[in-house]
């Protein structure tokens, strides 16, 4: 008996032994990350701030579009409404946060003053100009900074001017940091694959954006030295230069885990459900413009395809019952160019800041006087410049007639169609006597040449200048008395975790009602 | 894996050992018998002598004791707390002794923590027994399912997926601890077979479980298995069949069948065009570009160019042919009977110093869909021997294997049949014409479906046949534990236990498989794809416990102190291909993108150390005591180690005090616990989710991401650079959006609980009533920060919510007579709510959840959402264009309440009749109150599906609009004005403004009649999608979960055969369900709102289509030789 104990008892501690084993080392650690203060290669934030740069609604057939009004719904399930009652906006504050990475990781990994320190000062500045321009003041200078975790609000006017400082001190240090590097491509993790100089084109670029976005605030705030700074940059392309052409382009190429959007996100199969907007139609049928062609179809199969009046675009300011009834009264966009394939080959490269926006810029900075020393003549010439260019994303040669196919919604060819672009040129042509009829026409052709690229961009153009004229008043818009909004409502959980600095910067901006109708200082 | 394997097989070794010395000692020159109590349980420590001798024996551990003694003398069996008896010793060798109570002074004893065997009356906290043998004949293949409605405080929420987890949700928490023998054991609530366990005992929070640390914080169930035989023989085969029919939904969404697919009153098998939807367009071979609701037009035998019309390939046309409502019975004609059969054969032994049971359960399930079945295979073998009077060893493993090659997988999307008949089930096919899954024209032999359409739809036997899913898991858990009895008084035990198992999953995609506008790289014309899921998981329990039990005059002592090492290691990898190359090949490697994949691992290791003290002072009071210090590895060093207590008091009032007469047993309890723990998780899903954050079921967008029982490390609070992927497969990284709190401490959870046990005239009929109240918290909680921080969260000690209810088993004999009609019925009742009682962060005032801002006070299940816009008298307001108007601005202002999730409180009601050896039981269960989102009729009635949809006005519009199109030639002319509520107003004068969801300045405006009409099609995909209210329906429902009829075969037929004793009883399971609304099965449903992670069940946002539960009918037999 006794023996049968000992040897259960050696059996069964023996068992527990080999069974129980403690795990020793630091287990607290997640084994499947790294620790967010160790090393992580800058070419990979590089592609985060690049990758994730353009959101969803920025994209072709986004939500931006719809607010453009290039793009009108007619079935709500698959589409949305085409209504303007948006309130709280997204932010942008995921940039700031890799940017700031950079810079620690620029630091520790490529040394002080890189040219990746720049790209940080390029995405801080369009991270807090992207939100500012949307709602006002806005956290930036202790944005990011763990030791703050309520930021107090920046004026939007302080907002600006940092970030111009930011983006001038970018192009500073490019022009030192660079050297003979500029043609070499700027990283590896930049999905947009630019050279370095294309880098330091795209922040001067984007700076005369931000500057042109300030107009209204051009003439009351010297200190902001809008103009100036405007015309320094255009009068000396050497230490600020800029795109030269649709080359400079920062271009979102699509590729098969990332394709164009009607097929990432799975609404090919209902892209009869939306229609090409009124807005854009309108101003390209009446100066029979060949670009028209390319964007949409004609109504009537049966009818001339060549014929502008063919091409009708959808309001959205109609009540989507009624266009979900009528769609086929409305042109489609063009089958064959927008569907016809899975990474959008066959439509205009899709530009996220573009050469066409600049010319239109620039001319619209020399017809406001803003530039001494250049006339209209000069502006013109930047404004054909913008046409020109636009031409060429859609595949035209503005100097000279092209053949075009017309296509169905379907993708199938209807004929083709030559196109007469002298007339359309003679439309156009910049008016180089009346400056407010001819600022009419910078911001009616950089409209056109927005279509269905840089996302919100046109908005804020219209936003700005009420140019061209969008459809308003209309019970499709959704709002009270279909008025179209001027701003976003807060990030809500930006009201929500940071209450006591969001109310005092809503009581100094508007009166302490946080509306969408209200104007920002920027375009007060 | 392997180390695991030679593991387990040096413990059937050992068992195999045990086994074998065990029969060594069997002795037949003396009688031998077992003494158990009225519940069948076998009694240790009763005496039992001889009268008139000194001779005497006390039962084992089992229960069991050897005497000599011989024929004519009599036995005299006495034991505290039941009548003493005798019993004359015959020719026979064996003896069964089964006690009767004393009824004056009740001795129930339930199983606690740690296995820990209990006296009811001495316990002060609330723990709810249920038999096994209660649960094995109206089976439902999940042993947990079968609790639903027996237990207050319970809610089970039964999966009607075939192997889907039951939600558990007990006094309000989710994720509960499951104890086998005293164990924790990881379980997916499958893992265990019913025919093995003896009991369930439900300890309802953390005062019954604060032994089990943090891991009991939501409560335990804690499995007692079966040991041995009570059999006087000491022997015992058992045999235990259930075949079950599975047919017929409880609920159901209803689908018109008056018109097809389509939009705007047209449909085609068409190319798309850009002309006029109503002239015809180009035919196709494929009509693969048109993803259409059931908008088309009304089945009238017009016709028109379909899927099966005659093609042409030379000319490419088809010739049209009449459009009818063929397939009007598609759901019935492709569903089949389900089966579940369940076979178990057991065999258990005892003997004086031996017990050994080994138990086999097969369980089939075919399921109502084609082609889906699951395989479980159960083995369980347990065995203890007496070593010596002094030292035991017993233990026992348990290991189960689960396979099938294609379980359904069931949400909204292509995958789904209720999807596709039910929420777009255009009637226009009929599905037994698609039983040739390759027939021609559209067909190509394993590579191109014939289906119905190829735009958003698949050919259901299709799916079937080719759209695998497979499952294969194997779980084992086990123990061996070594008994020393040191003296009468000190006890210690040591035992190693270990859990874990083994997971794969699958899923082909096949060919030419419409995943159309849902998984990103599908395109018209691909190869299909692959998917695998991989999990394991082992953990090990070791642990050592010293009990002593000492009576000291009037005192009692009964002490436990204990130390647990818990080691935990889990891995995964999940993988998917992107877009197979070859066809029909389901490899990760053979994709068209490069395949993705990714690993997720864990290990933990936690030591504890805890004690439990009961005081007994005479019959007056007993106190319990216990605490219990966790070190846990996933906090930094330093902030790893806590304690927490807990303390309970019950006090036999009827002991001493002279209660009325019609008072048999009265006894007060009071406790109070708190329990600490955190930086684990319950539930893990796939490694890509794991590592992502971003769920399978986003990046296929269908399916259903899938959770396993985990309980391991979560890693929430730490600052991470993770890899991550978001253009061209190129390398990226993403940094936490959760701040990580270098100072985090445990949560911590207190609760107090008091109750009443009453029992009235001679124990008839008994009431136990709980009051509860839980602070939960401070928690681990992940605060909203300011975007601005660019961090989403931060982990902060903070939130508290207080969670209070109440529950009340009441149990009755009305009739009781063993020899003719009896009546037994119990009832149980449960409530509760949870508040937000301290939000604890300075500066925050509110806690943003969702869309709304709860304050101190609100209750958490409170749902907020859009609503119908009304005028004084109640009228539904509309806008200009004949939609319903909806309010616009801040969440405050667009937002109001819709009610609270959880209902307001549970029932059940168990009946159970007897008439000697014939019985008939029936339990009818529910819950009342409350709201929920029913998602089912949301999508069927935006797919112009819902059988609402050409009923009524919206009936009567849909078929004006129809008849105004010239047969579906032209656009409709909108007729219907208003909806279901009436005809509605409009705003004649004012501009509304809107607060909590509702205009807020009625008096400042005037309305008119709302005369816009509008199409039935923009209707129903217009504001009304966005008006939450007209989706919420009442969450109050009632189920007639079980029924069984009974009939024990009489002994004096069996005798002879040599079965001890048969039964066979007809059982019928979900048969009846009383709702509101009857389109989904609310019952899966069963949390409202949950704080652990802070989740909520059945809002709008949580939308849902499930598979509805079917009937089940069958029988069961049970033989015992």
């Amino acid at each position: 008996m006794k023996n049968i104990t000992i040897k259960a008892l050696a059996a069964s501690l023996l068992l527990v032994l080999s069974v129980s084993s403690c795990q020793k080392g630091n287990l607290a650690a997640n084994p499947n990350a790294g620790n967010a203060n160790a090393i992580v290669p800058v070419s990979l934030i590089v592609n985060h701030l690049t990758a994730t740069l353009i959101r969803n609604d920025e994209l072709p057939f986004g939500d931006g579009y719809k607010a453009d009004q290039f793009q009108v719904s007619n079935y709500a399930k698959y589409w949305g409404t085409n209504e303007d009652t948006w309130s709280y906006t997204a932010h942008s504050y995921e940039i700031l946060k890799y940017a700031v990475q950079l810079e620690v990781q620029a630091q520790s990994q490529v040394g002080a003053n890189s040219k990746y320190l720049a790209m940080a000062k390029f995405f801080r500045a369009y991270s807090a100009i992207w939100l500012s321009q949307r709602v006002g003041d806005i956290p930036m200078s202790q944005a990011g900074n763990t030791q703050y975790s309520t930021p107090i609000f920046d004026s939007q006017k302080d907002v600006y001017k940092n970030s111009l400082k930011l983006l001038e001190d970018a192009n500073t240090i490019l022009n030192t940091a660079l050297g003979t590097t500029q043609s070499a491509i700027f990283d590896t993790g930049d999905i947009f694959g630019l050279t370095n100089l294309q880098w330091q084109k795209l922040i001067n670029t984007y700076r005369l954006r931000t500057l042109i976005n300030l107009s209204k605030r051009a003439n009351d705030t010297p200190d902001l030295n809008v103009k100036a700074q405007f015309a320094a940059i255009i009068n000396n392309v050497a230490t600020n230069p800029i795109m030269t052409g649709n080359s400079d382009n920062m271009v979102y190429k699509f590729v098969a885990s990332n394709q164009y959007p009607p097929f990432q996100q799975g609404n090919n199969a209902y892209n009869e459900f939306m229609n090409v907007g009124k807005t854009v139609l309108d101003i390209t049928t009446a100066t029979k413009d060949p670009r028209t062609f390319l964007m949409a179809t004609p109504v009537n199969t049966a009818a001339n395809i060549g014929s502008f009046t063919n091409y009708i675009g959808a309001d959205p300011g109609t009540a989507l019952a009624t266009l979900q009834n009528t769609p086929g009264n409305y042109s489609r966009f063009n089958g064959a160019r927008y569907f016809g394939n899975n990474l959008g080959t066959t439509a205009e490269p899709f530009i996220f800041v573009g050469y066409p926006e600049m010319c239109f810029g620039v001319a619209e900075a020399i017809n406001k006087g803003w530039i001494s020393g250049l006339t209209a003549n000069d502006a013109k010439s930047w404004y054909d410049k913008g046409v020109a260019a636009s031409f060429a994303n859609f595949g035209l040669n503005v100097a000279a007639n092209s053949t075009v196919t017309i296509s169905d919604l379907g993708g199938k060819a209807l004929g083709t169609v030559t196109t007469d672009n002298a007339t359309f040129l003679a439309n156009i042509a910049y008016n180089t006597t009346d400056a407010t009829a001819a600022n009419a026409q910078i911001q009616q052709q950089k409209y056109v040449a927005f279509f269905m690229n840089s996302g919100w961009e046109s908005f804020m153009n219209h936003r700005r200048t009420g140019l061209p004229t969008f459809s308003e008043g209309g019970v499709g818009i959704g709002t009270i008395g279909g008025k179209i909004p001027k701003r976003w409502l807060y990030p809500l959980d930006e009201i929500n975790a940071n209450n006591a600095n969001y109310k005092a910067s809503i009581a100094t901006q508007y009166g302490g009602a946080d509306v969408v109708t209200a104007d920002t200082w920027l375009t007060k | 894996m392997k180390q695991n394997l030679l593991t387990i097989s040096r413990w059937l070794l050992t068992i195999a050992f045990v086994m074998t010395c065990g029969n060594l000692f069997a002795q037949n020159s003396t009688i031998r018998g077992v003494v158990i109590d009225e519940y069948n349980q076998p009694v240790p420590g009763v005496s039992i002598s001889i009268q008139g001798t000194t001779t005497g024996a006390v039962t084992g551990s089992e229960g069991r004791f050897t005497l000599a003694a011989n024929k004519g003398q009599v036995l005299t069996v006495k034991f505290i707390g039941f009548a003493t008896q005798d019993v004359t010793v015959t020719d026979e060798a064996n003896y069964s002794i089964q006690l009767k109570s004393d009824t004056k002074s009740l001795s129930e004893v339930v199983v606690t923590a740690y296995g820990i065997k209990k006296e009811v009356k001495k316990l002060g906290y609330s723990v709810q027994e249920v038999k096994g043998a209660d649960l094995i004949k109206a089976r439902d293949p999940n042993p947990i399912n079968s609790l639903a409605g027996k237990v207050a405080g319970l809610t089970v929420g039964a999966n009607a997926e075939m192997l889907g987890r039951p939600e558990l949700v007990l006094r309000g928490s989710k994720d509960l601890l499951f104890v086998v023998d005293g164990a924790p054991i990881n379980s997916d609530t499958w893992n265990i077979s019913p025919d093995d366990i003896e009991s369930y005992s439900i300890l309802k929070g953390p005062n019954a479980a604060a032994l089990y640390g943090s891991r009991g914080i939501n409560g335990a169930i804690v499995i007692t298995t079966k040991k041995g035989t009570n059999d006087k023989k000491g022997f015992e085969v058992n045999f235990n069949s259930s075949t079950l029919f599975e047919r017929g939904l409880i609920a159901a969404p209803q689908p018109q069948t008056e018109y097809g697919r389509g939009n705007a009153y047209h449909y085609e098998y068409q190319a798309k065009d850009n002309s006029n939807v109503y002239l015809p367009a180009g035919d196709v071979l494929y009509d693969n570009a048109n993803r259409l609701g059931e908008y088309g037009p009304r089945f009238q035998g017009q016709l028109l160019r379909q899927y099966d019309s005659p093609y042409d390939p030379l000319t490419g046309k088809r010739t049209p042919t009449p459009w009818v409502a063929r397939g009007k019975d598609n759901w019935d004609n492709f569903v089949e009977t389900g089966l579940i059969t369940t076979n178990n054969l057991a065999v258990a032994a005892s003997g004086t110093n031996y017990t050994l049971r080994t138990s086999y359960t097969h369980m089939y399930q075919k399921g109502v869909m084609p082609n889906t079945k699951l395989n479980s295979d159960n083995f369980n073998i347990g065995a203890s021997y007496n070593i010596t009077p002094k030292l035991t060893i017993d233990g026992n493993l348990n290991f189960n294997k689960q396979y099938t090659p294609n379980i359904p997988d069931v949400s909204y999307g292509p995958n789904s049949y209720i999807y596709m008949f039910k929420v777009y089930g255009s009637a226009d096919y009929d599905v037994r014409d698609l039983k040739d899954i390759y027939k021609g024209p559209q067909g190509v032999q394993d590579l191109v479906q014939y289906a119905q359409e190829y735009g958003r739809l698949n050919n259901p036997y299709f799916m079937a046949e080719k759209w695998l899913r497979g499952h294969d898991k194997t779980d084992v858990y086990g123990y061996l534990k070594l008994n020393y009895k040191v003296t009468k008084d000190l006890n210690i035990a040591l035992r190693s236990q270990i859990t874990t198992w083994n997971q794969s999953r699958n899923e082909k995609v096949p060919s030419s498989a419409n995943l159309n506008a849902y998984t990103s790289w599908y395109k018209f014309g691909w190869y299909g794809d692959y998917r695998q899921d991989d999990r394991r998981l082992f953990e090990n329990n070791t642990d050592i416990a010293i009990t002593y039990n000492k009576n000291v005059g009037k005192v009692s002592i009964s002490a436990l102190a204990g130390g647990n090492a818990r080691s935990f290691t889990y891995n995964s990898f999940y993988g998917t291909t992107r877009a197979l190359a070859l066809p029909n090949v389901y490899v990760l490697s053979n994709s068209v993108q490069t395949p993705l994949s990714y690993t997720w691992d864990s290990k933990m290791q936690v030591y504890s150390g805890y004690y439990s003290l009961d005081f007994g002072f005479d019959k007056y009071l007993n106190v319990n005591t216990t605490g219990r210090v966790d070190n846990l590895s996933t906090f930094p060093a330093g902030k790893n180690t806590f304690f927490y207590p807990s303390v309970s008091v019950a006090s036999a009032i009827s002991d001493y005090v002279e209660l009325p007469k019609a008072i048999s047993f009265l006894k007060v309890r009071a406790s109070m616990a708190e329990v600490k723990g955190g930086l684990t998780q319950s539930n893990i899903g796939t490694a890509y989710q794991q590592v992502t954050g971003i769920s399978t079921s986003t990046l296929l967008n269908y399916g259903t991401e899938l959770y396993s029982s985990y309980d391991g490390p979560s890693y929430a609070n730490q600052n991470t650079a993770a890899y991550a992927t978001y253009y061209n497969n190129l390398p990226s990284v993403a940094y936490s959006n959760t701040l990580a709190d270098p100072n985090l401490k445990a949560y911590s959870r207190l609760s107090y609980e008091g109750g009443v046990d009453v029992k009235f005239f001679d124990n008839r009929l008994g009431l136990d009533a709980t009051y509860f109240d839980t602070e939960n918290g401070p928690q681990i909680y992940p605060l909203i920060t300011a975007p601005s921080t660019t961090f989403s969260a931060r982990n902060a000690n903070a939130i508290k919510t207080r969670r209070s209810g109440f529950e009340i088993a009441l149990n009755g004999s009305p009739i009781r007579n063993p020899n003719g009609f009896s009546w037994d019925i119990n009832m149980n009742y449960s409530t509760y709510k949870e508040t937000i009682s301290d939000i604890g962060v300075a500066g925050l005032t509110e806690l943003p959840l969702g869309n709304h801002n709860y304050k101190v006070g609100d209750r958490l299940d409170e749902v907020f959402g859009t609503k119908f816009q009304r005028d004084k008298s109640g009228n539904v307001v509309y806008d200009a264009t004949g939609n319903l108007l909806k309010a616009t601005g801040s969440n405050s202002q667009i937002y109001g309440s819709l009610g609270h999730l959880n209902p307001d409180f549970s029932f059940g009601i168990n009946n159970k009749f007897s008439y000697k050896s014939v019985s008939f039981s029936f339990q009818f269960d529910g819950r009342i109150g409350g709201k929920i989102y029913d998602y089912n009729y949301y999508a069927a009635r935006q797919g112009g599906t819902d059988l609402s949809t050409v009923e009524g006005v919206i009936g009567a519009a849909r078929l004006a609009e129809w008849n105004s199109t010239a047969v579906g030639t032209k656009a409709p002319t909108p007729a219907l004005i208003g909806n279901e509520l009436g005809q509605g107003v409009k705003i004649a004068s004012g501009t509304p403004q809107y607060n909590n969801g509702v205009i807020s300045n009625l008096d400042q405006l005037t309305f008119a009649p709302n005369t816009t009409p509008i199409t039935v099609q923009s209707y129903l995909n217009g504001t009304v999608k966005s008006i939450d209210e007209s989706f919420m329906i009442s969450r109050s429902y009632a189920k007639l979960r079980e029924v069984t009829i009974g009939f024990a075969l009489p002994k004096k037929f069996l005798q002879k055969s040599g079965i001890k004793a048969a039964s066979i009883s007809l059982v019928g399971r979900n048969l009846l369900y009383f709702a509101e609304r009857k389109d989904f099965d609310m019952d899966q449903y069963a949390s409202g709102y949950n704080s652990a992670d802070r989740t909520t069940g059945g809002a709008p946002s949580n939308g849902a289509l499930q598979s509805s539960t079917f009937r089940r009918f069958g029988f069961n037999i049970n033989l015992t030789f």
